[in-house]
């Protein structure tokens, strides 16, 4: 892999991981992190069937809710081109580092990307690259990402860079948590709405059974940087991969039942 | 109150013995008053006001100056000065000019806190520029989660404490990131506070918080009030990091003051020793609380402090005296409602005695109160001055400047009276409580129409133990009518010395007392393990790189290395990313040596304890808080004190009330109490080794006396249990106790002397009594606490005689390494104590009882055993010591040398 082996880096965990995960060194002026890109077949296997709903000229359906959690008219309007999903992984909660951000937008087809930190010092860059990302897009959509994500985002990317503090929240225009509409829109007939119920139920898809429990990810990720495992890693990433998928996909189905 | 009369009327009991060897007279001082150039803004004029104020004192104009040009100051004006005028006036002057600014004010409790913020809303009250820009809020454990939110987002004015700022705003920053950006000013109120291991851990705290508002940009000026300490200087400088400037020209007019020296007499009959201070600070109290004076008593330990306010009110129950509701005790471990409920009635004046430890020394606004009693020296001449203040605050014109002043008055309408109680101007002339003392009939006299007896209140058990206590202060003939000495705007402050060394000295040598300059106080910003501790939590802030040094000194890397060798830390391209577990801030605490807390908890009698939790279920829960219903705790102890207050069937005092401890879950750090009706507390039996790990320097002295200085390990553990009965203090059993031995890591003095005559037996005698001497003496020469050092006699670690002094911290403190710089000054020191002790063959006041043990000195609570001190064997090692030229301090020669700091 010689795009990989960083300057500077001790190699050999860095090595193993560009084996099992072959993904792209990103320089960026906060420093450089690892880039994944998704897999197509597993885009096509998960999001081939949609319809063209992320087509431009998706037409003007009253909106559902005047500014509620339904009201998606600036995110029909935006779609594809002006459009972030974001998923992060991370070692905990507010003050613990993030260290995958996963992002997909949407072009000629559905693309996505994960910017993975090998070590501590690489957060600064992973975080560069979402704004980067947010910039030229301007609205965001998660899942749970207004307790969550944005709160991470914010404060994690204030943690390093203290002094843009009071700027980075005008590069969102605007932000759609999935998680509220879903409530709305399913909450009812669900069990509960967690994002596995809602893959299974809403989209009807299964994930394989050795997806890597959520409470399970920090310390799997403490063990790649203090000792090189990279076996939980992989299905952390697949994780991070999964989730975003169903997140497109419910927002697929969410302005279907809206239109 | 009428101070000499009352003085009078105490030297004419027909009991009385000399007790009184000192009357010192302070002054009244008028006031001086200073103009503030430029003057303040319009509307804080008009918000002082509006609280009376029209000019300041001299002191708040130049702090306000000083401030106003940028430079950190620290001001140590007495008592009731006006001292938060000084801060106030500056951060308002600034937040109103300034829309982005932010101020943050630390208190070392968060009692001072609340009374800040009350304070504050009343001054911005008067002010045109109201609360609304401001926005004043405290921020502590205490915050409802509703309220965080808002605060942390728009509050301008932020009331808070070191421990707060390191384990909740720190860490979590970003959150803070518009407050952090903003911050002009930070205060830091009752600063001299901050010494001994909390003063070490908040200059670490104050570094990161420097480190992170240099980070967004800011540069906050400090201002900082003391009390009369020598070095507030070099203290905060130790403190921030930064030069400061001193304001201690104090405008505050006072009343007249007297502090009187009061020395139990002997207690007789071939008995060498003096009696007890207690039974004088109580019948002290008592006297007091009788001619209607409010009378504070401070207390050396917590169980000093129960036994005081239990026998006080013992004693007014008998008499049938409304007074018997209307005494306390308060120390630390009670829970927050109760004291602040007991800090109000104090203040509205409800309250006309509180028995109280150290734990209300700082600056809660109790008013001012008429006699200050001081239990025991408390080891410090600034601590006992600290005391003293609480005695006859602000007096003479209420003119201006004093802040407090104008503010008290409302302070006191807020606290709603209980009808029936009396107002502040003394006890009520009801009743018939001053009659004939007929022993007895008081406990049956039916208490007072309201009030009810708690569960599990002791009883007097009307036996003769009580009369014979008091037994000459309390003659009818000479008492004075009740109430004849209130009025005018004198105080008093009596100190009640103790058997100790220290003590005896005072009372011989009052002017030593009223000549000295305050102690130093210290705060460490070097000490390694504490360093280390917080060198973690920067690098959770922000990982470390060169600017690292700006703030924890150019040689932090050397502490960063062990951290990363634990795996705490991480290199990547010259920096150091911390990666240990989340949340590391919860596991440092500022305060205690060992960083947990023991709650206790109360069981209904015959209740059952419930079965103790595996380790780690324990820990979790205790980390969410959901194992014990708060209904049912009583109050908290440090994890270093929990072995000697609530081992297994100890007595556990609280509010007078006594508690046997049922079970003591050392995992789950919890102890079950039940309510007893007991006739006797209990003391522990502590068995204590110190093992001599490594020697770093060493003194040397003809004939071969050697003197070092290292680390130590010292191990002790509770083994056993003494029953005392109250009052006549017999011991009447004891019992055995199996806890885990507890262990700290310090630095220890250590002093061999050579070529004593005689047998090991011989030698042992002195050595007992020159350890006795040195504990006491080493503070003087330290400028430490007494609690913050031990000693013992020890024979294990050198195939010789030992006296061995250490510092009572993990790490150490320092305060060994400066008793061996200065050994002549300790040793002539102890050598004085010794030859100016009128006592034949040793008493206490000198090398220590032979019924008492050495090493005990710095706990008066506890007993070790070990050889008996003999007075005379003592003096002639104390002069054989001092003999031989001791070499200066140097590397000791054969160990590997490790880093110093």
């Amino acid at each position: 892999m010689p795009h990989v082996g960083p300057a500077g880096a001790s190699g050999s965990p860095y090595d193993q991981l560009a084996r099992v995960l072959p993904g792209r060194l990103r320089r960026t002026p906060w420093g450089c992190c690892y880039e994944l890109a998704f897999c197509p077949r597993l885009i096509r296997q998960r999001l081939g069937q949609l319809p063209e709903l992320f087509s431009p000229a998706a037409e003007q359906a009253e909106s559902a809710g005047q500014g509620g959690p339904l009201d998606l008219e600036l995110l029909r309007q935006r779609l594809p081109g002006g459009v972030l999903f974001v998923d992060l992984e991370t070692c905990g909660f507010l003050g613990s580092p993030v260290f995958l951000v996963g992002v997909v937008y949407l072009g000629r087809e559905v693309v996505g990307r994960q910017y993975l930190a090998r070590d501590w010092s690489e957060e600064p860059a992973i975080l560069y690259q979402f704004w980067k990302h947010l910039r030229r897009r301007g609205v965001l959509v998660s899942f749970n990402g207004k307790s969550f994500d944005w709160p991470m985002l914010l404060q994690r990317t204030i943690y390093h860079q203290p002094q843009r503090h009071a700027t980075l929240q005008r590069h969102l225009q605007e932000h759609y948590d999935l998680l509220y509409v879903a409530r709305r829109l399913w909450g009812r007939h669900l069990p509960n709405c967690r994002l596995k119920t809602l893959e299974r139920y809403i989209c009807g898809y299964q994930r394989a059974a050795d997806d890597i429990p959520g409470w399970a990810i920090p310390d799997a990720y403490r063990r790649f940087v203090t000792q090189g495992e990279t076996e939980d890693l992989e299905r952390i990433v697949y994780h991070n991969q999964m989730d975003l998928l169903t997140l497109v996909e419910l927002c697929c189905r969410a302005l279907e039942r809206l239109s | 109150m009428d101070v000499q009369r009352f003085l009078d009327h105490l030297q004419h009991l027909p009991g009385y013995r000399g007790q009184l060897v000192h009357v010192e007279e302070l002054p009244p001082r008028e006031a001086e008053p200073g103009e503030l150039r430029p003057p303040l803004p319009e509307p804080l004029r008009r918000m002082l006001a509006a609280r009376g104020i029209r000019q300041l004192y001299v002191h708040q104009q130049q702090a306000v100056e000083l401030l106003r040009r940028g430079r950190h100051v620290v001001i140590t004006t007495g008592t009731a000065s006006g001292k938060s005028l000084c801060y106030h006036l500056p951060v308002l002057e600034q937040l109103l000019q300034d829309g982005q600014a932010t101020a943050l004010y630390l208190f070392p409790t968060k009692a001072l806190a609340q009374d800040q913020l009350k304070g504050l809303h009343r001054l911005l009250e008067g002010a045109a520029v109201g609360a609304a820009s401001v926005q004043p809020g405290v921020y502590d454990g205490d915050t409802p989660r509703g309220q965080r939110r808002s605060i942390r987002q728009q509050s301008r004015l932020v009331l808070s404490n070191p421990d707060m700022l390191h384990a909740a705003l720190l860490p979590y920053h970003p959150g803070w990131a518009r407050f952090f950006a903003g911050l002009r000013f930070v205060v830091l109120d009752e600063a001299h506070s901050y010494r001994g291991i909390f003063g070490a851990h908040v200059a670490q705290v104050l570094r990161r918080l420097r480190r992170v508002c240099a980070r967004y940009g800011s540069r906050p000026v400090f201002v900082a009030t003391s009390a009369t300490i020598a070095n507030p200087q070099q203290l905060l400088e130790q403190l921030v990091g930064e030069p400061f400037e001193v304001v201690s020209r104090d405008g505050s007019p006072r009343g007249r003051k007297f502090f009187a020296f009061w020395n139990p007499p002997p207690a007789g009959r071939g008995r060498p020793w003096r009696r007890s201070a207690v039974d004088e600070a109580v019948a002290l109290m008592i006297q007091g609380m009788e001619q209607g004076a409010q009378v504070l008593t401070f207390a050396r330990t917590r169980q000093q402090a129960e036994l005081v306010f239990r026998y006080v009110q013992e004693y007014f129950r008998r008499q049938g005296s409304p007074l018997a509701q209307q005494v306390q005790a308060y120390r630390g471990g009670y829970l927050p409602h109760q004291r602040r409920q007991i800090e109000a009635d104090l203040f509205s004046g409800r309250l006309r005695g509180l028995a109280a430890t150290n734990a209300l020394e700082l600056g809660i606004d109790v008013g001012g109160l008429d006699m200050v009693i001081i239990l025991g020296y408390p080891g410090t001449i600034a601590s006992c001055w600290q005391q003293a203040g609480r005695a006859g605050r602000a007096a003479g014109p209420p003119a201006t400047g004093s802040f407090r002043s104008g503010v008290k008055p409302a302070a006191g309408a807020e606290a709603p009276r209980r009808p029936g109680s009396q107002p502040a101007v003394g006890p009520p002339a009801a009743g018939s409580f001053r009659s004939e003392v007929k022993p007895g009939v008081g406990a049956e006299a039916p208490s007072r129409p309201g009030s009810q007896p708690a569960a599990g209140a002791p009883r007097v058990s009307g036996g003769s133990a009580e009369t014979d206590r008091y037994p000459y202060l309390f003659r009818q003939e000479a008492l004075l009518p009740p109430e004849a000495c209130t009025g005018g705007n004198e105080s008093l402050v009596v100190l009640v010395a103790g058997n100790d060394p220290v003590d005896q000295f005072l009372m011989r040598h009052p002017e030593y007392f009223f000549g000295r300059s305050p102690e130093h106080a210290v705060a460490d910003p070097h000490n390694p393990y504490i360093l280390r501790k917080h060198l973690a939590l920067a690098a959770q802030e922000a990982p470390l790189d060169e600017e690292a040094a700006l703030f924890f000194g150019s040689h932090w890397q050397q502490h960063a290395a062990p951290l990363e060798r634990q795996g705490l830390l991480l290199r990547r391209r010259g920096r150091f990313y911390y990666q240990g577990p989340a949340g590391p801030a919860q596991g440092v605490s500022l305060r205690h040596l060992s960083d947990e807390t023991f709650t206790i908890v109360l069981l209904s009698p015959g209740g059952e304890v419930p079965p103790s939790a595996p380790a780690e279920a324990a820990a979790w829960e205790g980390l969410l808080g959901q194992q014990v219903p708060q209904e049912q705790v009583l109050a908290t102890v440090d994890g270093f004190s929990a072995p000697e207050l609530v081992y297994p069937e100890a007595i556990y005092l609280h509010q007078g009330r006594t508690y046997l401890v049922r079970h003591l879950d050392w995992q789950g750090k919890l102890a079950y109490v039940e309510p007893v009706q007991s006739d006797y507390y209990t003391q522990a039996i502590v068995e204590k080794a110190v093992l001599v790990q490594e020697s770093q320097l060493e003194r040397l002295a003809a004939p071969g006396h050697r003197a070092g200085w290292g680390t130590v390990q010292v191990r002790w553990k509770t083994t056993a249990f003494k029953k005392i009965k109250f009052h006549t203090r017999e011991n009447i059993g004891w019992g055995s106790v199996s806890l885990p031995q507890q262990q700290l890591q310090t630095k220890a003095l250590w002093l061999l002397p050579q070529g004593c005559a005689g047998s090991g037996g011989e030698l042992a005698e002195a050595l007992a009594g020159l350890c006795h001497l040195a504990t006491k003496a080493a503070p003087l020469v330290t400028m430490s606490d007494t609690t913050d050092l031990g000693g013992t006699v020890d024979f294990q670690n050198f195939g010789r005689g030992a006296v061995i002094l250490y510092d009572r911290y993990p790490g150490g403190l320092g305060y060994c390494e400066r008793a061996l710089a200065a050994l002549e000054q300790l040793l002539r020191l102890c050598l004085q104590l010794l030859q100016e002790c009128p006592c034949q063959s040793g008493c206490p006041g000198c090398v220590g009882l032979p019924s008492w043990r050495p090493g005990q000195a710095s706990d008066p609570d506890l007993t070790t055993s070990g050889p008996l001190p003999d007075k005379e064997k003592t003096r002639r090692l104390l002069k054989r010591l001092l003999a031989g030229g001791w070499s200066p301090p140097q590397a000791a020669a054969p160990q590997g040398l490790t880093a110093q700091a």
